[in-house]
């Protein structure tokens, strides 16, 4: 599946790339960073041009960014209303929601780049949360700008290791996000264990 | 403590343990392949390759290579080997293996 999908990024350029970013932001699991090294990598070598691959890699990841956040807008509320029947986790909800309100910047945009494994999540939950689109969109496009340019630019500068490359990155990126759930989850079992004492 | 946090939410406890489990592990492959990318000497020629990309990442002379590949008399840009293959009727092992055997003998070169 990888060796073909790598075959096609010379042929098929910034629509492939475009593609791949959008359904990986809807948490469909495509290699994404590594087509966006691949490509990095083919513009290095000439076959490419960068700035559409650039182009079309934020145009994919953008859109599927706003189809995350506009379905979490129209069917979040009912699952919102659905787990808000138990009152226990009703109260987890309610916490989960203040919680993304009111860290919504650092939340939005570094779940684009530096926790990458999380962003479809995010996208959705903020949509549930009903953030404001600007609100959502700016950081977004901000933090997805860098993610985009971090994997084009590390897979032209290190065009030769792109496989080896893109293993260490998709392990580091799980990590990462594994880290961030096992601190969120950490510190809400902390705060639960410590009230009503 | 502990036991207090396990009585209350048994659940999210099993979460918090998955995600440590998910944590570690992917620490420790992540250095794992961080030190197979760096200690690593040879890079295989693969299917997915485009002549230019070749003739970057191994230093070869881009004649030479369009000798090899058959396609002096085009710009061969931006096909992978796969599709250089298909359109001679060749299996692509055998392109792989022939554009193999000039990175080495380049290396040996030199």
């Amino acid at each position: 599946m990888t060796e073909t999908l790598l075959a096609l990024v010379p042929e098929w350029g910034a629509l492939l790339i475009a593609l791949t970013n959008f359904l990986a932001c809807l948490a469909l699991p495509i290699p994404a960073s590594l087509v966006m090294l691949a490509a990095g990598a083919f513009a290095a070598a000439g076959d490419l041009s960068a700035l559409p691959l650039w182009i079309g890699a934020l145009a994919g990841a953008c859109l599927g960014d706003q189809s995350g956040y506009w379905l979490g807008r129209s069917l979040g509320p009912r699952l919102i209303d659905r787990l808000s029947r138990r009152r226990h986790t009703a109260v987890l909800v309610d916490r989960a929601v203040s919680w993304l309100e009111s860290r919504r910047l650092p939340a939005i945009f570094l779940s684009r780049w530096a926790v990458s494994a999380l962003c479809p999540y995010v996208n959705f939950s903020a949509g549930a949360a009903r953030i404001n689109w600007a609100g959502f969109t700016l950081p977004a496009m901000a933090g997805t700008c860098i993610w985009v340019s971090l994997y084009i630019g590390l897979g032209y500068s290190f065009s030769a290791d792109i496989r080896e490359l893109g293993a260490v990155l998709g392990n580091l990126a799980a990590a990462i996000a594994s880290g961030v759930v096992t601190l969120i989850l950490g510190s809400i079992l902390w705060r639960n264990a410590q009230e009503r004492d | 403590m502990i036991r207090r946090i396990w009585q209350r939410n048994p659940i999210l406890s099993l979460a918090f343990l998955g995600a440590l489990t998910a944590c570690l592990f992917f620490a420790w492959r992540t250095v794992d392949m961080a030190l197979i990318l760096s200690n690593r000497a040879e890079k295989p020629v693969a299917g997915w390759m485009t002549p230019r990309f070749i003739a970057r990442t191994y230093g070869l002379d881009r004649d030479d290579l369009a000798r090899v590949l058959a396609t002096q008399d085009r710009d061969d840009a931006r096909q992978p080997l796969y599709s250089l293959a298909q359109e001679h009727g060749l299996p692509v092992t055998d392109l792989i293996s022939a554009v193999q055997a000039l990175v080495d003998a380049q290396e040996g070169v030199e």
